[in-house]
Order: structure tokens, then sequence, then C-alpha cells
């Protein structure tokens, strides 16, 4: 749907360029949310503006369903900007209209006609559950009715692609949720790809099937948020469903897995057929984007010898037979530290 | 020795400069408005700030905004005689006047504009490019109707200044209030009389003034 190539940003400034995106390569796949994760100042915003050619980047190219954006006219742009709807942390409302006339907007612009509009600003009014606030003023709602006029508009054009600046970022926990459950309702229901970026974890673990990790302007790491969780070295996918605790234990491993493959007795199992004590230490179960899936720390010693380390070797061995992923420390070796994404790092 | 006009007396002349200085202002206020919000949005669009930069276009028009700005209205006045000739077939009378009037608060409305465009925030115009607006569209559906009230803050101010301008054009021929002030109460020392159109002045522009204000709170209310 999205194909980005060899995308580079680059800003003068006093103290030298500043590479906001260098040569960022990703795909959005039809109907999938792909959620774009990184700190403060990673350039994801950048990157998002990139995707409509609000900002114009310095190389590379931006593709929406096979098409260059990048080598399109000014009038053409503009046409396919309307397959693209945006969304801001900030709204972004017109203050100086309605309601009714911020969901219209778009329409406006694209010159169709009052009655056609009205009917399809009542349409998305009523997905939105603002139907009673048509005729207030944006400075009269909350922030999370605000976000809720936001997408609205965004979709008045029917766009294919909706792109989410921040859009929960301003909103408390409890709005956050309901708003990011709109915009899986939206995914869902309308068949909206949707292209976002967040500082926030919980963004990525509520709705999203894809995922990347940006950092000063890279992409460090990205795939199916369910791929990405069952590999017990992906730093994203520990950052998703993360594994605390220590590794003091004489060996202590981190499980990775489909639980819909893996048998929920798991950790008995292995304790029957290896003949060693394997206790949690930390991470859990949890349902990301359709599939249940599992991150586990567990210790693993023998039975009566806590202190003993027992053969690494043969319990990875057993856990590739399993073909159960896996990441296995033993005392002494570098720290177990996968977990390189901190929450909300901004 | 001739006796002093009284206020009596004088009421017909004061209604006659009254009607002149409408004459002069509200034609120069209506093209003023017009004229600076086009200044306005240009200075805006093309500032580094704005959605369309062009750096020497947008050099090039502050430079004469500002030179307009920097000379006394008095001046302006004189120097543009030849211009309101050419324009107005006279440089003598009221109508007249609304050559240099003009020409002196356009500039001034335009900074008005512009300094109330860049208070619209980024965003909005950056929603509305993300939608497919064109620049027109971003101007006449985001950047004017978002600063309405500054907009109609700085109309105030510049009619109040049109007025006081007005005063001036009257001593070269302009007539009106200010003319009328100054033949009464400078030449005649008739201090009543001199009071009527000072008092007169003074409401004018409270009413101005005040219709303003409450238009803008009128747009506040809105938000
Ligand atoms: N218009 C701009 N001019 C100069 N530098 C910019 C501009 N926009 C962004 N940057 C810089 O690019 C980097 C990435 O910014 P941004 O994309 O906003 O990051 P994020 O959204 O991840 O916080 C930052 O260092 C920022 O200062
Ligand atoms: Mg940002």
């Amino acid at each position: 749907m999205i194909t980005v190539q060899q995308l580079t940003k680059t800003f003068p400034s006093p103290h030298g360029a500043v590479h906001a995106v260098d040569d960022i390569s990703l795909e959005v796949e039809q109907g999938e949310v792909f959620g774009i994760l990184g700190p403060s100042g990673a350039g994801k915003s950048t990157l998002l503006r990139c995707l409509n050619l609000l900002e114009r980047p310095t190389s590379g190219r931006v593709l929406l369903d096979g098409e260059d954006l990048t080598a399109l006219g000014p009038k053409a742009l503009r046409d396919r900007r309307r397959d693209m709807g945006m969304v801001f942390q900030q709204f972004n409302l017109l203050h100086a209209r309605s309601v009714a006339d911020n969901v219209g907007f778009p329409l406006e612009i694209a010159g169709v006609p009052r009655r056609e509009r009205d009917a399809r600003v009542a349409e998305l009014l009523d997905l939105v559950g603002l139907t009673e606030r048509a005729k207030a003023h944006p400075g009269q709602l909350s922030g999370g009715q605000r976000q809720r006029v936001g997408i609205a508009r965004a979709l008045a054009a029917r766009p294919k692609v909706l792109l989410c600046d921040e859009a929960t970022s301003a909103l408390d926990t409890e709005t956050t949720t309901q708003i990011l459950d709109l915009l899986a309702e939206v995914n869902r229901r309308l068949g909206v790809t949707i292209a976002l970026i967040t500082h926030e974890l919980e963004v990525i673990r509520r709705i999203c099937h894809s995922a990347a990790l940006l950092d000063a302007g890279r992409i460090t790491e990205s795939g199916k948020v369910v791929d990405l969780v069952i590999d017990p070295r992906s730093s994203l996918g520990e950052a998703i469903l993360p594994t605390d605790g220590p590794d003091d234990y004489p060996l202590t491993a981190i499980l990775a897995f489909d639980a819909d493959r893996v048998s929920g007795a798991l950790i008995s199992q292995i304790t029957r057929d290896l003949d060693l004590d394997v206790s949690l230490i930390g991470g859990g179960l949890e349902r990301l984007a359709g599939h249940e899936v599992g991150r586990l720390r567990v210790g693993i010693s023998h039975p009566g010898d806590p202190a003993s380390a027992p053969d690494k070797a043969r319990i990875e061995d057993y856990l590739r037979g399993r073909d159960i992923p896996a990441l296995v420390h033993a005392l002494g070796d570098a720290p177990l530290t996968v977990a390189a994404t901190k929450e909300d790092a901004a | 020795m001739i006796a002093k006009t009284t206020v009596q007396e004088a009421l017909p002349e004061v209604w006659a400069a009254t009607v002149e200085t409408a004459i002069m202002v509200v034609p120069a206020f209506v093209l003023t408005v017009l004229l600076g919000t086009a200044l306005g949005v240009v200075l805006f669009l093309t500032s580094s700030v704005g959605p369309t930069p062009r750096k020497g276009l947008n050099s090039v028009l502050g430079a004469i905004v500002n030179v307009g700005r920097s000379l006394p209205f008095i001046i302006l006045l004189i120097a543009l005689i030849p211009l309101t000739r050419l324009v107005a077939g006279t440089a003598i009378g009221p109508w007249a006047a609304i050559v240099p009037l003009t020409i002196g608060s356009v500039p001034f409305f335009g900074r008005v504009v512009e300094a109330a465009l860049r208070e619209v925030e980024r965003g909005k115009v950056e929603a509305a490019t993300a939608m497919g607006a064109t620049t027109r569209q971003v101007v006449t559906k985001v950047l004017l109707p978002e600063s309405l009230a500054g907009l109609v803050a700085g109309a105030t101010l510049t009619l109040v200044m049109l007025i006081g301008f007005s005063a001036m054009a009257g001593t070269i021929g302009g007539g009106g209030l200010g003319d009328f002030a100054i033949r009464y109460g400078y030449q005649r020392f008739n201090t009543p009389v001199l009071l009527v159109a000072v008092v007169l002045l003074i409401v004018i522009v409270q009413a101005v003034q005040s219709t303003g204000d409450a238009l803008v709170r009128g747009l506040a209310h809105r938000r």
C-alpha cells in the first residue's frame, strides 16, 4: 500500500545538517495498522510527514499503491493526498467552524456539493459518537471529543490510508484507550490502512499489526508484532511484552512462543523432560494482533543443587527440538539486556 | 469688530465637516481593508514561516511597506500631491484626500494582517494542506477565518488612525472635522466651537472602538 524507498530528509541547522530521516525503507501493507515507535526527536513526525509529502524528502521515494508521489505535480499530489487522511496530536481543528463544518472540510475543499457533504458528515459523526455535538465549536469539546472530530474529518473523503501523528499523546489514559479502540474499529470495519507514530508502547500493543523502532532517523528493527514478540532476541519484542527480572540464576532463559502452538503446561513439561527446576521470573502471555503470544523469563537450576549450572547446550537442544525460540543465558555471559527500548523515553 | 460665531450658528458647518470626514475616511477604510488584506496575505505567504516562502519578493515588498510606514503622514500627504492629482484629477477636497489616506494606511494594515495570520497555528494550515487544499483555499478557508478576531481588532485600530490622518488631510484642503477645528480654534480662537468639534471627534472614535471591541468579543466567543 505504502512503500518507502531509501528515504532521507536532512534539515540544515547552525550545527551542521540534521539527518532527521536517514535512509529508511519500509512497506505498509494494505489493511494493517503499522506503528512506528521511537523516542522524542527520533524523526517519527518527519517520516510520517514525508508519506504525504507535507515534508519533501531530500532523497528517496514514497509510493502509494505503486504510484511515486515524489514525481507528481502539484495538482496530482493534491488529489492523491485526498486518499490519505491525517490525524494530529494537537488535533488542528478549525476553531472558526462548527464540529460538522470541520468534519465536512475535506469535502468542501474537494468541491463536493453541500447536500452530499451533509449526509457524509452525519454518517461520520455517528461513527465517532458526536451526533449531538454537530453544532458545537471545537473549543467547547474535551480533548477526546476533539480527537474524535479529528478522526471523523480525516475519514471524510474516504481515504485508503490514515496517517496518525501521536494521535493519543495529548490525552489521558482512559481517553487514549477509547481513541485507540476507535482507530482499531476504523481499521477493521472500514478497512482503512493506518500508519501511526507514537512514543507509547501501549499504542503498539493495543492496535498495531506491524511495528518499527526508529532511533536517530534509522529503523533499528521492524516486523509483524507477533514475530517480534516471539523472537527472544528482539528488543522491540521485549519492549512490547517485557520479561523483567534478574538474570542471576545459574541459567536464565527467555522463551518466546505463539501460545496457540505451545501447550500451557510448557514449564512443567520442561521440568519433567529435563529433570530440572524451572522457575518463572517474569513475562507473561498476551493477546497481540489477534494472536496469543508468550514471552517468559525463567530461571533454570538442578533440583537440590541450586548453585551448579545445568548443561546449557542440552537445554538449547531441547528447546530447539520443541521449536520454542529461546535465548539461554549462563551466569558470566554478557548481561541479558535485550530491552533497549525504554518506554516514554521522550 | 465682528461678533464671534456662536455654537448654534456653527452647527450646519459642523455637520458639513462631519460628512466630509466620512467621505474621506469611509472609502479610504474600505480600500485599505481590501488592499491591506491582500498585501498582508502576500507578506505572510512569502515569509520564511509562511507556506510558500519567496525570499526575494518578500524582501522587496517588506522594504516598500517599511518606507511607507516610516514617513510621517503629513510628509506623505505633500509628497503624494502629484499622484493624487493624477488619480483624482485634483489635489483638493475630501474625494482627493482618499488617495493619500489609503496609501498612508495600507502598509500599516498590511503588517497588522501579516501579524494576525502568523498567530494561526501552523498545524491548521498543515491539516488543510494534507487534505489537498490549494494555497487559495488555505487563505480563504483557514488563515482569514481563523484570524478574524485579530483582523477586526486591527481594522478598528486602522479606522481610528484614519480618522486622525483625515484631520491632517483636511488642513491641506480635504476639509472635514480636523480642518474645521483648526479654522475655528487656531485661526479664530473660538474655543466653544472648537470644543464642539473636539467632542464630536472623541465620540466618533469612541463609537468606532467600542463597535470594534464588541465585534472582536463576539468572534472570540465562538472558540
Ligand atoms: N523543520 C525542521 N527544521 C529543522 N530541523 C527539524 C525540522 N523538523 C524536525 N527537525 C529535526 O529533526 C529531528 C527529528 O524531528 P521529529 O521528526 O519531529 O522527531 P519526533 O517526531 O520523533 O519527535 C529533530 O532533531 C528535529 O529537531
Ligand atoms: Mg513528533
